[in-house]
Parts: structure tokens; C-alpha cells; sequence
């Protein structure tokens, strides 16, 4: 594993060199945030209950699911990229799982970016503190950070299922865009789940472990029943997830010429 | 003129170039289909569901206003993201100097450097969603407000376009500012809703220096019957012209820094 983290290692350090980049990126998820929060504002003006939730805990829900998306792990495009133009020997060549050595790198990427853009975060959260409710117990926080960890490696997998369809398809960025649309509502990002018709089924899914089920543990929404439910549905995703990476790699390997250089 | 028979020709050339793109037009069509499906059968039918009116702008209407970002925003990435995307790269490279050499303005050259004709079947898209949102509000058509809706989409697409433009010449400062693209992106977000829903300081905002709300709100307005179409045309007219003006500005100041380092 030692290989890995120094691969991570080096990502978070080369993402250090680009700090503006990072605070805009930042400054991006803030006003992403502001579009949910002024929405919700004006329509429990006109509305105030029916929602299932109070205005407060819909501005909680979205400034934290804006945080926790903007760190959820995504496998870069670099991966279809390097099929495409043949770098990726580079990296076959290698004693190396590149399931795992992209999961690190993006890690080491994503905690340098959690760290620049911390000033925004904290700012946001200060501006916003008379919306803010705090979560339901100190378990809730444990469990909460459980299931988006085990959930971000899932919604990693996903992503970079979409990337390995890259040894059979030149162009995988309208894919990967189809998936970036259609995740944002299955993981609640864009609206939570239980307000969505159909919520049944999408709670079915992986994707709620990335954002709509840690914010359900956040306001102790969840019994711990039914936590540990999930627990055993979230590691048999992570398994599925996991087997049809690895097999889906080996089946690319397969069909892959390494074109270029 | 000379500007225009350059920007023309560029666009030519593009158009057979880009030809080839025939998967991404499909991927695109779908993807844009899934956007104004989300924002339409996901988050306007929950919210909907429950409230008749948002600032008396009614389901049908803000489908509308969704449609016309819908088409301004593909209308920009089809005959000028790209070029204006290339200005960080052109400074960070010093790839502006073959073209400070050339007799032409390059204000108004560069953000017409390259077109992405596999945007079409998006524009479609959008414009789509415009008839759906007419269909399901009652408001009356006539000649006035489709002629005066045509110009004011021609000058929101300028007006976005100028925006980006100004937002990329940062480039002369920072040129590492990539991210700025996904700020652009995320503005038009708001501009998927009526701006006055994000109180008084961001609604100024939006209808002045962060032209967002200019270029979807008011054509939007003018088609709806929301607004009288020639002091919503004259409004846009007036960003239009402040929004030339930093870029020119910015233009002038950052030629400046620049030090054409690179190859």
C-alpha cells in the first residue's frame, strides 16, 4: 500500500502549486449552494411546511452536501484520455492496480483541495451560522463520515467504470457528463430524496451513501436499526463494485492496443 | 468588417472540421435532454407540487426562462467557448504573439477562433423547452414580442459571451485559473431561475455587472409578456455596452503584462 500513498503524496503536493485554481473551484461550490439556499428561502416564504423538513435544516442540508460532494473522490478523465493516446502503458507496465492508484491519487488531489479551499468553507459556514444546526449526537458524526468514506469509494467505482469505457469507445466525456447529471439526483444532492416521488426506489441504490443517507444520520433521522441495515447494503455494494472494476479493467486489457506513444 | 470576413472565415473552416464529432452530437443531445429533464420532471415538478407561483412567475414560465439559458448557453459554446476558453493557454504559452502581429481586432478574432458545430442538436434542446414552457403558460404571441425576443437573444448571447470573455482575461493576471470556466457554469444556474428570488444586492447584480439575469430573465420577459420589450431591449443594450467596456479595459491593461514568454 506504501506505493499508493506516496502516489497520493505526490498529487496532494503537485495540487498545491495551483491555489487560485483551488479557491475558485471552491468559490464555485459556494454559489451552488447560494442557487439551493435562496430557491428554498423564497419558497418556504410562500410555503413553510409540508416539506418534511424546516427551512434551517434545508439550508444545513445543502451547505454540508455541498461540502461533501465537492470531496467525494471522481476518477479524472485523464483515465480515458491516457487509453486513448496510449499513455496508459505507462502505468500497466508497472507492479500496479491502476483501479487503486487513480482511487489515491485523486485522494491526494482531493485533500490538498480540502485544505486550500478551507478558507471558503469556514467563511460560508460563518456567514450561514444562523441556518446551521448541529448534528444530532457525536455517533451521528461517526456514522455519518462511515457511510460517505465507504459510499465515496463506491461512487469512485462508478466513475471510473465510466472512464474504463474508454478501451472501447474513443470519446467518453458525453458518458461521463450523463452520469455527472443523473448522480446529482440519485445521491440527493439536487433535491432529498424523500421529498423526490419515486424515493423508494432511488433509496435502493448506492448513491444515497454519498450525501441524502450521511444527512438522514446527521439530524438522527436514523434509527440504529436501520443504520445497521445499510451498513451490510453498503458493503454489498462495495463488493459489487469492486469485482465488476476489477473485471471490467481485465476485459478492457483485452480489446486494448495501446495506440500512440 | 474586415474583423467579421475573418470571423467568418474561421467559422468555415470549423464547421467542416468539426464534422467528424457525429457521437458527440448524440451524447450531447442526450445529455442536454437529461439536464432540462431534471430541472423540469425532477426539481420544478417537487417544488411545484406544492406552490402554484414563485414571485408570480408560474411552472410554465420558469420552464421558459430554463429554455432560453438552455439556448443562449449552447449558443455561446457552439460558436465561441472554445476560443474564448484558449486565452489562459494562449498567455500562459505566449501563443498571442502570431496574432499581435496581425492587423485585425483581436477582441473581437479570439472568441471566434473555433466552433463546435456538435452543439447544434443542444440548441434544439433548448429551444424545445422554450415551446414546452409557452405551451403550459397562456401567454399570447404576437409579432412584437417574437421580433423583440429574437434581438434580445442575439444581445444576451453577446452579453454572455463578452462576460466570459472578461472573466478568462484574468488570464493576464493569473493564468491559472481554469476554475473560472465552472464559475460561469455555475452562474448560469441562477439564471435557470427568476433572479429576483436571490434578494435585493444579487438581484442588482445579476441584471448589471454579473449579467446573468440580462441574459436569461429579460428575453425570457419579453416573450412571457412580462415586460416592455423596448426598455428590456435598451437595458441589454446598456450592459452590452459596459460589459464591452471592462473587456476593452481589461484588454488594454493586461496586453500590458503580457510577456510572450513560451514557445
Amino acid at each position: 500500500m506504501r506505493k499508493y500513498f506516496e502516489f497520493a503524496l505526490f498529487e496532494y503536493k503537485y495540487a498545491l502549486r495551483y491555489k487560485a485554481n483551488t479557491v475558485f473551484s471552491a468559490v464555485s461550490d459556494v454559489l451552488r449552494f447560494l442557487v439551493f439556499f435562496f430557491l428554498w428561502k423564497t419558497i418556504f416564504a410562500l410555503k413553510g411546511t409540508g416539506w418534511g423538513y424546516s427551512f434551517n435544516q434545508m439550508a444545513t442540508y445543502y451547505l454540508i452536501v455541498t461540502f461533501l460532494q465537492s470531496n467525494t473522490p471522481v476518477c479524472w478523465n485523464e483515465f480515458s484520455l491516457f487509453i486513448r493516446i496510449g499513455s496508459m502503458v505507462n502505468f500497466l507496465v508497472r507492479p500496479l492496480n491502476i483501479y487503486l492508484l487513480y482511487y489515491f491519487r485523486v485522494l491526494g488531489s482531493k485533500f490538498s483541495f480540502t485544505m486550500m479551499s478551507l478558507p471558503v468553507t469556514v467563511t460560508i459556514f460563518y456567514f450561514f451560522r444562523r441556518f446551521f444546526i448541529l448534528p444530532h449526537s457525536i455517533p451521528a458524526i461517526f456514522w455519518m463520515i462511515f457511510f460517505w468514506v465507504v459510499g465515496g469509494f463506491i461512487y469512485y467505482s462508478f466513475t471510473y467504470l465510466v472512464e474504463v469505457l474508454g478501451f472501447w469507445v474513443e470519446e467518453v466525456s458525453g458518458f461521463s457528463t450523463i452520469f455527472f447529471l443523473i448522480q446529482e439526483v440519485l445521491t440527493g444532492a439536487i433535491i432529498p430524496l424523500d421529498i423526490l416521488p419515486g424515493a423508494k426506489f432511488l433509496e435502493l441504490l448506492p448513491f444515497k451513501f454519498v450525501a441524502y443517507f450521511p444527512m438522514r444520520i446527521y439530524f438522527g433521522r436514523v434509527d440504529t436499526e436501520t443504520i445497521l441495515k445499510n451498513v451490510f447494503v453498503l458493503f454489498f455494494w462495495l463488493i459489487v463494485m469492486i469485482l465488476v472494476s476489477l473485471w471490467a479493467l481485465r476485459e478492457g486489457l483485452k480489446a486494448y492496443n495501446a495506440p500512440g506513444g | 468588417m474586415k474583423e467579421v470576413r475573418v470571423v467568418f472565415e474561421f467559422i468555415k473552416i470549423r464547421l467542416k472540421s468539426r464534422l467528424i464529432f457525429r457521437s458527440s452530437s448524440i451524447t450531447g443531445f442526450v445529455s442536454s435532454g437529461i439536464y432540462a429533464g431534471i430541472n423540469i420532471f425532477v426539481i420544478l415538478r417537487t417544488i411545484y407540487s406544492r406552490v402554484d407561483s414563485i414571485l408570480g412567475w408560474s411552472k410554465g414560465e420558469v420552464i421558459v426562462l430554463q429554455g432560453v439559458m438552455m439556448t443562449i448557453l449552447y449558443l455561446y459554446r457552439m460558436l465561441a467557448s472554445e476560443g474564448v476558453g484558449s486565452m489562459s493557454y494562449f498567455v500562459e504559452f505566449g501563443y498571442l504573439d502570431p496574432f499581435l502581429t496581425k492587423p485585425v481586432n483581436l477582441r473581437v478574432v479570439i472568441p471566434f477562433l473555433e466552433q463546435k458545430i456538435e452543439m447544434l442538436p443542444r440548441i434544439f434542446v433548448g429551444i424545445l423547452v422554450i415551446l414546452y414552457g409557452l405551451s403550459l403558460s397562456c401567454g399570447a404571441l404576437g409579432f412584437l414580442n417574437v421580433s423583440a425576443f429574437v434581438v434580445s437573444v442575439i444581445l444576451s448571447f453577446f452579453i454572455y459571451l463578452l462576460f466570459n470573455f472578461a472573466l478568462n482575461l484574468i488570464s493576464f493576471w493569473n493564468y491559472r485559473v481554469y476554475m473560472l470556466y465552472s464559475i460561469s457554469e455555475d452562474l448560469v444556474t441562477f439564471g435557470n431561475y427568476p433572479v429576483r428570488i436571490f434578494g435585493r444586492i444579487i438581484n442588482f447584480l445579476f441584471l448589471t455587472i454579473l449579467p446573468i439575469g440580462v441574459v436569461s430573465n429579460l428575453p425570457a420577459k419579453i416573450i412571457l409578456g412580462k415586460g416592455h420589450p423596448f426598455t428590456i431591449v435598451l437595458h441589454q443594450f446598456g450592459v452590452l455596452a459596459l460589459m464591452y467596456l471592462i473587456v476593452h479595459l481589461m484588454w488594454y491593461f493586461g496586453l500590458r503584462r503580457y510577456e510572450g514568454t513560451g514557445d
